[in-house]
């Protein structure tokens, strides 16, 4: 085997071992059913959102447009892994070392190491292809180049996202890392980033006049115009095929290039200048255990920037859910609801203890104030990322304000569920052993198990909050109705947590003990 | 200090890595555990610490089960790992100041303790440094600091000199001579044969998971170097395996 796949194999097998692909801690193989399930769900989803396109579209929308609003989502989530994983997994990794001292070129380790986080991007991207290609086949008839188009779509549009990613990724830890906080400041970058994102889309989409779907597809083409020439091959368009095929290997040849090339000058370029010898101590009262492990937990988020841009995710709202803003205005609260779905830091609050746990498990502190500490730190987290997604909302949308404290409550429970779900998960199948923090929160399936229980009640809510707001005269009647959907998730989640908490409370200090 | 009693482990796939265990320490002795890799040193000083479960036998720090009392028989205790790995996105001076809140020492006495723990061993000028940009030899006596700011009354250490300079390694000799007069018990594994010999008042020996010598160091060396004894016993049981 060439040197280049032995650094991917190595590289693809360390990010799936312990997560559901691979074994467990006890050496056992792992049940992969509920993986399956998620990924199902995930299908339907996909699926729902297709046929409400295909059929909501004017008869003659060429069939590949239908690829570009999925070509957008698999922009979107491939971007947010680039812009967290790959710099973590190239210059933070535990075999930096041990990797520049074997004879490799640079362009090896690096093409290897993108290659084998690309690999495991695409089951998503096949998913967000394959599925709507389905549907638009049964509905409006397959045609050979729509499917040659899915096939390449699917294989190839990570590659632009994952190189543009990559990129920026590297660039705001290497402008970071010149500053004294700069954890903190890569942090704000992302969340620069990510506001920007969101008022670039919005602009796009919701000032580009008319209400029909076709302009949906058409602007978002526009935004991402790489999506425009997979659609024109799918149309038929052979030589658009070839452009698409050509920028994005070239795009991402580019990246592999512009990255080994820093490889070359050593990990140092980013390390963070030492701001040494000033130090004082903190005086007066350090506060309870749980306090004092809250603020690890804080310390530890904010050091990790790359972990915590996943709460930044309802901002992106509009680039991902265009139609939602264009046809179903005030339902975009509810999509916050259905992104938060899809949060849950104590789901590796363990897992990033890594080989720590020991020490951990040491302290004289009882499990349920780590627990405590953990699921405040999510808490946090989510509610400043929800509130700010309020007011941007609020403001630039012009949602009413009167269901705001409804949704988030609807958040909080949410939030209490995800964490205590999370929680119980990661203390029952830590990941303990990885090469970089990414690998620990990227590859635990526990997050999948989440999103089966919690987002098909966001997704109820949503769907409830477009029924209502589509109605204008059940919503205008009483303004109780715009706020119902948001009370009933709040009410199941409720029901949901106090659950697990009893789950948690009976089995979670006999996982504790078990962990080793 | 430390009365451990019948303690089994037994791995998932049914390795035996500790099998019926009993030893016991008392305050201001410093015991040295020694065994071949892979003996059962780290399993047994991790059970004794509570971070590894157990399904025989019962563990006790200064009377307090670790089993049903975890946090009370912890809070009297310190753990040094054989490769500390401190938060390294903490400062040092943070991760100190946060393992002396956790064992809930006044702020006044954690900052005499790690002024006076820092100077010795010369971390005090980096005490302001990101952990993560230290070397390993600095981690581990990060760790060493960490473990004296509460004043435990058991000092539990594995593999406590690897990876520390020979003054470190003088200097943390003198400190577990100091902490035993002033009745703390310290329990260390250890590979380095001629230090265990000249600082511990016991020595416990493991092989297998089996507990094949312990006692009084004199009573286990008899005028012989704990070399030659520990290459013997490990002859003698293999012999009495063969056979």
């Amino acid at each position: 085997m060439s040197n280049f796949g032995n650094v991917f194999k190595v590289q693809f097998l360390s990010g799936i071992k312990s997560s559901s692909l691979g074994v467990s801690a006890s050496g056992k193989p792992k049940k992969s059913i509920g993986t399956v399930v998620v990924f199902a769900i995930m299908g339907l989803y996909i699926a729902a959102i297709s046929t409400f396109l295909v059929l909501t579209s004017p008869a003659d929308t060429p069939v590949g447009e239908y690829l570009t609003t999925f070509a957008t989502m698999t922009t979107f989530l491939t971007l947010l892994t680039a812009i967290s994983e790959t710099k973590r997994s190239i210059f933070d990794a535990k075999d930096f070392e041990l990797l520049s001292a074997l004879p490799l070129k640079s362009i090896t380790v690096v093409s290897g190491k993108i290659m084998a986080i690309y690999a495991s991007e695409l089951i998503y991207s096949a998913m967000c292809f394959v599925v709507p290609a389905i549907i638009a086949s049964i509905i409006r008839g397959a045609t050979a180049m729509l499917w040659v188009s899915t096939i390449l779509g699917a294989l190839l549009m990570p590659a632009v996202p994952m190189a543009v990613g990559s990129i920026i990724g590297f660039l705001f830890s290497l402008l970071a890392s010149k500053f004294k906080y700069a954890k903190i400041l890569e942090t704000i970058l992302y969340l620069a980033f990510f506001v920007g994102i969101y008022f670039f889309s919005y602009n796009m989409f919701y000032n580009m006049g008319g209400d029909q779907i076709n302009n949906t597809l058409t602007s978002i083409g526009k935004l991402y115009p790489l999506s425009v020439f997979l659609s024109k091959g799918a149309s038929g368009d052979i030589v658009s095929l070839l452009i698409f095929l050509g920028i994005s290997v070239g795009v991402m040849a580019i990246c592999f290039v512009v990255l080994s090339v820093f490889y070359r000058k050593g990990r140092g370029l980013l390390e963070q200048k030492q701001f040494s010898g000033k130090y004082s101590y903190k005086s007066g009262r350090s506060g309870g255990s749980v306090k004092i492990l809250l603020k690890k937990e804080m310390a530890s988020m904010f050091a990790n920037p790359g972990v915590s841009i996943n709460l930044f995710m309802g901002l992106v709202l509009p680039f991902v859910f265009p139609f939602v803003l264009r046809q179903m205005g005030e339902a975009i609260l509810a999509m916050s609801v259905f992104v938060y779905s899809m949060v849950s830091m104590t789901t590796y609050a363990f897992s990033l203890e890594g080989q720590r746990i020991g020490t951990l498990k040491s302290f004289p502190v009882s499990f349920k104030d780590i627990c405590r500490a953990k699921m405040a730190n999510q808490m946090i987290f989510t509610m400043v990322s929800a509130v700010l997604f309020c007011i941007l909302v609020v403001f630039n949308n012009g949602v009413s304000w009167i269901k705001i404290p409804f949704c988030m409550v609807a958040i909080i429970f949410q939030s209490l569920f995800n964490s205590t779900m999370g929680i119980l998960r990661d203390v029952k199948k830590p990941k303990l052993n990885w090469t970089n923090e990414v690998q620990a929160v990227k590859q635990n399936t526990g997050m999948l198990v989440i999103m089966l229980f919690s987002m098909p009640v966001a997704f109820g809510c949503f769907i409830a909050d477009i029924v209502l707001t589509v109605d204008q005269v059940v919503m205008q009647a009483h303004w109780i109705f715009k706020v119902i959907p948001y009370i009933c998730t709040a009410f199941i989640y409720m029901v949901m947590w106090i659950i697990v908490k009893v789950r948690l409370n009976k089995k979670g200090e006999d996982y504790f003990a078990r962990i080793s | 200090m430390l009365e451990i009693r019948g303690l089994s482990k037994t791995y998932p796939g049914g390795k035996k890595a500790v099998d019926n265990l009993s030893l016991s320490i008392e305050s201001g002795e410093i015991c040295g555990f020694i065994g071949r890799n892979g003996a059962g040193k780290t399993t047994t000083i991790k059970a004794v610490c509570g971070i590894l479960d157990f399904e025989e036998g019962t563990i006790e720090i200064d009377g307090k089960n670790i089993k049903t009392s975890p946090v009370e028989a912890k809070a009297v205790m310190a753990y040094i790992p054989d490769n500390p790995e401190p938060y390294g996105f903490m400062t040092a001076i943070k991760y100190l100041t946060f393992i002396g809140d956790i064992y809930k020492v006044p702020r006044d006495v954690q900052k005499e303790r790690i002024e006076k723990y820092a100077e010795m061993f010369e971390l005090k000028a980096v005490l302001g440094n990101n952990v993560s940009s230290f070397s390993h030899g600095m981690k581990q006596k990060l760790a060493v600091i960490s473990a004296l700011i509460h004043r435990p009354k058991l000092l539990i250490l594995d593999e406590p000199f690897v990876g520390l300079d020979p003054i470190a390694t003088h200097q943390l000799r003198q400190i577990f001579k100091e902490m035993c007069e002033e009745g703390t018990a310290i329990f260390f594994s250890t590979h380095v044969l001629e230090v265990a010999q000249k600082i511990c008042d016991k020595i416990a020996i493991i092989k297998d998971g089996v507990l094949v010598a312990s006692g009084e160091t004199e009573e286990i060396t008899k005028n012989e170097s704990l070399e030659d004894v520990f290459l013997e016993l490990n002859d003698r049981t293999e012999e009495t395996e063969n056979e």
